[in-house]
């Protein structure tokens, strides 16, 4: 009994927290307030699950729990997953845009090549004209 | 001599201070233009091409070769670069190698020159490389339906106009055959050259991670996973 209310207390609270984050995450949100609630039933009525997974042709309840459990958990894990790689998309951009920005800062657009102005004021945004020439070259 | 101001050649470099300043050096008596991308190294890469006569980009983080060549090439086209070049840091590389592409490139009219070492030579190569690149070249030919001789090769020219089409999302290894398969898919035409790679000691503990270990398949199944 006291576990029952622990449980209901919990599952209540993450469906309220998931329902005030809904902006950030609309269906990430939807999908755990869903979990939250479907679960309060289940919960408060043991033998609840046990007569679903009957209708359902599963043979008990908790059978049914961990089949809904992993499926949620892959959703989760894929979701996750997408969201690292586009992290890691968003990071690669950042780092290539400071290495780009700081090599046109310093070199202004010339490589520094030694051998004449042909190559000097190609590049569109540089801010700075510089001769920053390295050309100590042979 | 002269040196040759169509080519931007674009290094990615991560922890080669040992010996990108000699690359990059030998590089710049042939090419006005050596930008050298050092991925977050720890050791003096950066200096040692700066040095050398490069211009460097560093990225603050490592990120890995894919994301550091995308860097450079993305930094050639906005300084006006027709040509863009990729080159490995390590030295297995021969800058003569380019000048030969480079003119083959424009007599094809070619977007992209493939360097490919079963066509030219690769003094010191093991055995068990070759077989493995041999079941690379296998699997490009059965994903892509490019019919090439190497694979994973980093010897590369593009035009300018290729080089804006064919974006590097596979940050780590894997963007070796992303290129090819991204080539394949905008139908680019491809012009092969042949092309020596030198198997020092050096690059065979380093550089030959990429172009002849088992690495190779793993990169390409996880290519295959991601996209």
């Amino acid at each position: 009994m006291i576990f029952q209310l622990l449980l209901l207390v919990a599952l209540g609270m993450i469906a309220i927290y998931a329902h005030f984050q809904r902006k950030r995450s609309p269906y990430v949100s939807a999908l755990v307030v869903i979990i939250g609630l479907l679960g309060l039933p289940l919960v408060s009525d043991p033998d609840l699950a046990n007569r679903i997974a009957k209708s359902v042709g599963i043979g008990r309840g908790a059978d049914l729990i961990l089949y809904c459990f992993v499926l949620v958990t892959l959703i989760a894990i894929f979701n996750l997953h997408l969201r690292f790689r586009a992290t890691e998309q968003r990071l690669t951009r950042i780092v290539r845009d400071a290495a780009i920005t700081r090599a046109e800062l310093a070199h202004g657009g010339n490589t520094g090549s030694p051998d004449g102005a042909a190559g000097a004021g190609q590049a569109p945004q540089a801010p700075a004209d510089g001769d920053i020439g390295t050309g100590d070259r042979g | 001599m002269a040196t040759d101001k169509r080519l931007w050649v674009v290094i990615a470099a991560y922890n080669e201070g040992q010996v990108i300043g000699d690359v990059v050096s030998e590089l710049r008596r042939m090419f006005a233009h050596v930008v050298v991308v050092d991925d977050g190294s720890a050791d003096v890469t950066g200096e040692a091409a700066r040095a050398a006569g490069a211009v460097v980009l560093r990225h603050c983080l490592n990120l890995g070769q894919g994301a550091a060549l995308q860097t450079g090439i993305d930094y050639a086209l906005l300084q006006g670069a027709p040509f863009v070049a990729t080159f490995d840091a390590d030295g297995q590389h021969d800058p003569h190698d380019l000048t030969v592409m480079l003119d083959r490139l424009q007599d094809s009219g070619s977007d992209v020159a493939l360097g490919s070492r079963f066509l030219g030579a690769a003094p010191g190569m093991p055995a068990s490389r070759r077989l493995l690149l041999k079941l690379a070249l296998l699997f490009q030919r059965i994903t892509t339906g490019l019919d090439l001789s190497d694979a994973h090769n980093g010897l590369r020219i593009l035009r300018a106009s290729a080089a804006g089409k064919l974006r590097i999302d596979q940050n780590r290894m894997a963007h070796a055959s992303e290129i090819i398969a991204k080539i394949a898919q905008a139908r680019l035409a491809v012009v092969e050259v042949p092309c020596t790679i030198r198997y020092t000691d050096y690059s065979k503990q380093k550089g030959q991670r990429l172009a002849g270990s088992f690495d190779v398949l793993v990169d390409l199944l996880v290519r295959k996973l991601y996209r």
